[in-house]
């Protein structure tokens, strides 16, 4: 697995430029392999699309530089700036049901002890399964005929069988659930384990100073998790800002566009409608957002950590 | 049109990819650089393992061919979707396969991209004397771009149709839905009855529209006979658009369907939920066999209703076309394996098996088509030949966005109540027609 | 008066609990029970839960169409691509924390921020490089693909776990006069066992579950995975429920078998990945 120096002398036996020297290379051989891969696999890849973007192509048939055209026209319509919407509101939609779900989940682990492992254990389950899968389990859930399960549910209450997918008001509530019914729980992990990093001592010291448990959560918990709940935030923002498979799979971006987010907007272009530049100058958009968000939550964290020192 | 004159993406590849798969030897299992001389490459929407009556028969068929001649046939199944793609792609990288399935409406963006051969050039006179003129004209001709012949039908079929049920047409006193919009659309209305809806519209697929469908009832002039455009503005799509309004304000379509594939239209009528709906004529038998909701013994077919007297229409497409790869490297044992394909004899295995139209016409005498279990096929058979019965024209432009952005206005038209002429002038920017 | 509150507090806990857990669970039970029922039971109404006449047809016809070869090639490529991952992005972690690797920094922004390219959006570019280097729609494909996504991860993981391994404990390794190789297989590598089992699980996670990458990367049936296979049930003739969701069962069994072995190190690798990063 790891390449050794062939002399066998260990670089802090040596004189100090020398070690750093001999460190520097066997470091390069070392992390080489990894940076070639990422950047042969992601790197190009990503110059040949930014490429592709400046270009006309469509349906495999690359017709000549078009300069900005693809993004110009693409700026030029209202529903790109629409896609740029929605992507935001099923974004930050998923992340304002999943974090605080997960925050309950973690905090029901931590309380509920060993039986708390199994309940994390089992809320894990759906994480572990293939996005297109999830999408073809709901959809077959969700099935809006007297036959479905969902609408079963309903019937039992006495509700006619609603057609949550087909609802231009519901459509985007439904896979924003689904995306975080299979992702919360990887947030409660990282939870969990913030929780777990809390000293205990605090909750006596503040349950003697007389704090009620929402006191205890407002002044203890919050500000101690906090640097967990921003990596559980940036984590899922990405994951969620670039979520396609829910959405391709449950409503193909309908009714009436409600849910067609800016990664489906990707995937409609270049993948259905074979519009390939246009559908590449959609991916460069989508990479400057990404990177502006990340960039975003590693400057929070830094000041976060920077902040306490 | 786009394509001609651009630059294929990849051309150099072969040559590129050819030596370093050298190098990648031991890992390639098996690809589009593989092509012995004695072997027949298809892609195409069936598995030969399948086991769906059609993929059954195919089977059948290239067991046969492959022990009358010294060719293996093999079969790469694909998406069905993703066929075109797949295979223009291929073409470009020199990697496509001999034969290929294609939609009809996708056939002149693989013609300009330079993807097909000629037919003319590879199939036998024997063949050019009995089979073709033997086949419907309708689909034959539109294969043939520019004196070439690009592909050939097969399976000619309705395609986009409207199944009903017996039974609930006869609790108001029909036998079959009215062919005329105005008294569909009431029929319709008192079709709808509890949970059950009239009738059942597709709207979200990226290969189905049903407002063409709808507005097929104003004959072949739907289509610019230039362009190949629809006019979305004009007095025959505002129309059609209204149909769709009056069957919602009748109560016949419902708005809570507003997001539904065809798939999610058949999972739905199975469970009982339509009289009435669009459906893709092929999955006749798929339909009677997921029957839950009601007696498979009541499904049957009707043409579209029509506008103004017209007869009643029949757009027969998107429907399959096999083409020939302008890369192939085995033309001659690939057509033999295409001939194979539209035999009398195979005719009559793909209806009788497999419940599909003869692409033979002549094989409709055949007494088994009296038997009651033929009576369907005679029925599409009937559809086809019909007056109304036409196809899309050879070039519609924007194919690959027109399907997504109408389904987009059908989803306004039901489910807003915005003017249709704003709703239609929208998807005519959209397309920037 | 505060005990009673305590026992509502905790029967109210328990019970959300379960509730949690039928609706994290319910789905897929669900889809087991539909896999086990014949074609025209499947739309029932009402619908049952436990099939009345169970059968095993929908899996048969799975078998009968070949797809336990695609669930063979997922997992061969989940194999391969997960050790290739996870030796070069272990190895690479260590360094960054190790060696004095120049431009370390950069080389840390660029594994986070290859993390945050949407790799659908690269597939386009991809196929075309990849089929002029020959290696499109052939056994490699995948694996490369799915080692040069999960390599970033398993960088960030080994490289959180290694900071917190005092370079103590390896000094005086080699005072006992292990060879640095020694070193690093009998000290360095078990001690990272759950940061190194976190990242493999996430990278079979990543590699079994993908859809679109296979879908665009390989063509030739003899080299599709099971996701893409699965697919095909969704065809022609309309979605067959029976056999897509006897497919969601098979496809759902293994990663929810290996996370129940090593969910230990997983909820660990993770947790301590992101608290200590």
């Amino acid at each position: 697995m790891v390449s050794v120096p062939a002399s066998g002398t260990t670089p802090f036996t040596r004189s100090i430029e020398d070690a750093a020297r001999a460190g520097r290379r066997v470091g390069t051989t070392l992390v080489g392999p990894a940076v070639l891969v990422v950047i042969a696999v992601n790197i190009l890849p990503a110059f040949f699309g930014f490429y592709s973007s400046l270009r006309k192509i469509f349906f495999f048939g690359d017709e000549g530089f078009a300069g900005l055209d693809n993004f110009r026209s693409l700026f030029a319509d209202p529903l790109t700036w629409e896609a740029i919407g929605r992507s935001l509101i099923f974004t930050f939609g998923a992340l304002a049901l999943a974090v605080p779900l997960a925050l309950l989940a973690a905090l029901a682990v931590r309380e509920l002890g060993a039986r708390g492992r199994i309940l994390l254990t089992i809320l894990l389950v759906p994480w572990a399964m293939s996005p297109i899968v999830v999408a073809l389990l709901w959809k077959w859930i969700l099935l809006p005929s007297p036959g479905g399960l969902f609408a079963s549910i309903l019937a039992t209450f006495g509700m006619p069988p609603a057609n949550l997918l087909s609802n231009p008001t519901w459509a985007m509530p439904t896979v924003i659930a689904v995306a975080v019914w299979r992702t919360f729980a990887f947030a409660a992990i990282i939870l969990t384990a913030g929780l777990g990093q809390i000293p205990k001592d605090l909750y006596k010291a503040a349950a003697v100073d007389g704090l009620t448990a929402m006191e205890r959560f407002s002044r203890i918990t919050v500000p101690l998790l906090a640097p967990s709940i921003l990596i559980v935030l940036s984590m899922l923002t990405i994951s969620y800002f670039n979520e396609v498979q829910v959405i391709i799979g449950l409503t193909s971006g309908g009714p009436i566009h409600s849910t067609t987010t800016l990664a489906y907007q990707l995937y409609l272009t270049g993948f259905v409608e074979l519009d390939q530049g246009r559908g590449n100058a959609i991916a460069v958009v989508m990479f400057l957002i990404n990177l502006v968000l990340i960039v975003g939550y590693v400057q929070l964290l830094g000041n976060k950590k920077g902040g306490e020192g | 049109m786009a394509g001609t004159g651009s630059r294929l993406i990849d051309r150099r590849s072969a040559l590129k990819g050819g030596l370093a798969a050298g190098v990648a030897m031991p890992f390639i299992a098996r690809s589009g650089f593989a092509q012995g001389a004695g072997t027949v490459r298809i892609w195409t929407f069936m598995s030969a393992e399948g086991q769906s009556p059609r993929e059954k028969v195919f089977k059948t068929l290239i067991d046969e061919f492959e022990a009358k001649n010294k060719v293996k046939v093999v079969v790469e199944p694909q998406p069905f979707q993703e066929l075109e793609t797949k295979f223009v792609a291929a073409v470009a990288q020199k990697r496509a396969p001999d034969l290929v399935w294609l939609r009809d409406t996708f056939l002149s963006l693989v013609v300009d991209r330079k993807g097909l051969a000629d037919l003319n050039e590879v199939l036998t006179p024997d063949f050019k004397r009995d089979a073709l003129p033997d086949m419907f004209e309708v689909f034959t001709q539109k294969s043939v771009f520019d004196g070439k012949r690009v592909s050939l039908p097969i399976w000619p079929s309705p395609a986009q149709i409207i199944f009903y049920r017996k039974d609930t047409l006869r609790e108001i006193g029909l036998d079959a839905p009215p062919l005329a919009w105005e008294t569909f659309t009431d029929a319709a209305a008192k079709l709808t009855k509890g949970d059950r809806i009239g009738f059942g519209l597709p709207t979200s697929d990226n290969s189905v529209s049903a407002f063409i469908n709808i507005m097929s009832g104003f004959g072949p002039e739907i289509f610019d006979k230039t362009t190949g455009r629809l006019n979305l503005t004009g007095p025959q799509a505002i129309e059609t658009a209204n149909v769709v309004r009056a069957l919602v304000a009748k109560g016949a379509v419902s708005k809570t369907l507003l997001n539904a594939m065809g798939d999610d239209i058949q999972d739905q009528f199975a469970a009982g939920r339509f009289a009435m709906a669009q459906a893709f004529a092929p999955r006749f038998q798929q339909y009677q066999k997921i029957a839950a909701g009601y007696d498979p013994k009541e499904l049957a077919v009707s043409a579209w209703p029509s506008f103004g007297g017209r007869p009643p229409a029949v757009l027969l497409g998107p429907y399959w076309t096999v083409g020939l790869a302008a890369t192939s490297q085995n033309k001659e044992a690939a057509a033999a394996f295409l001939e194979s394909l539209y035999t009398p004899a195979a005719s009559m295995r793909w209806a009788k098996d497999a419940g599909l139209i003869p692409d033979r016409r002549s094989v409709m005498k055949d007494p088994w088509f009296e038997k009651p279990e033929a009576a369907v096929t005679r029925n599409f058979y009937e559809l086809l030949s019909g007056k109304g019965a036409f196809v899309f024209p050879q070039r519609v432009p924007d194919i690959t966005k027109i399907f997504s952005v109408l389904n987009t206005s059908l989803q306004e038209i039901i489910g807003t109540d915005e003017k249709v002429e704003v709703i239609l002038a929208r998807a005519k920017t959209t397309l920037n027609w | 008066m505060n005990q009673g509150m305590r026992l509502t507090g905790r029967a109210a806990l328990l019970a959300a609990s379960a509730l949690a857990s039928v609706v994290v669970l319910g789905p897929i039970i669900w889809a087991l029970s539909t896999s086990l029922k014949s074609d025209n039971h499947i739309f029932a109404v009402p619908p049952r839960l436990i099939p009345d006449e169970p059968t095993l047809m929908h899996f048969q016809r799975l078998v009968a169409e070949g797809v336990q070869w695609s669930f063979l090639n997922s997992a061969f490529y989940t194999v391969v691509s997960v050790a290739f991952a996870v030796a070069v992005g272990g190895t690479a972690g260590y360094a960054l924390v190790r060696y004095p690797v120049p431009a370390k920094r950069a080389l840390l922004v660029l594994f986070m921020g290859v993390m945050s390219i949407p790799s659908y959006a690269l597939l386009l570019p991809t196929q075309v490089i990849f089929v002029r280097l020959g290696i499109f729609d052939t056994r490699l494909a995948l694996p490369i693909l799915y080692a040069a996504h999960v390599i970033p991860f398993a960088v960030w993981m080994t490289r959180a776990h290694f900071a917190t391994v005092p370079r103590e404990l390896e000094q005086a390794a080699l005072v006992d006069g292990y060879s640095r190789f020694e070193a690093v297989w009998k000290v360095i590598i078990p001690g990272a066992r759950p940061a190194l089992i976190a990242a493999a699980a996430f990278g079979f996670l990543y590699a079994w579950n993908d859809y679109i990458t296979a879908t665009t990367m390989v063509e030739s049936p003899d080299l599709r995975t099971l996701p893409v296979a699965l697919i095909f049930f969704q065809g022609f003739h309309g979605r067959d429920w029976g056999a897509l969701m006897a497919g969601v069962v098979i496809a759902t069994l293994p990663p929810i078998v290996l996370f129940l072995v090593y969910r230990r190190y997983l909820i660990g690798g993770f947790s301590e990945g992101s608290v200590k990063g």
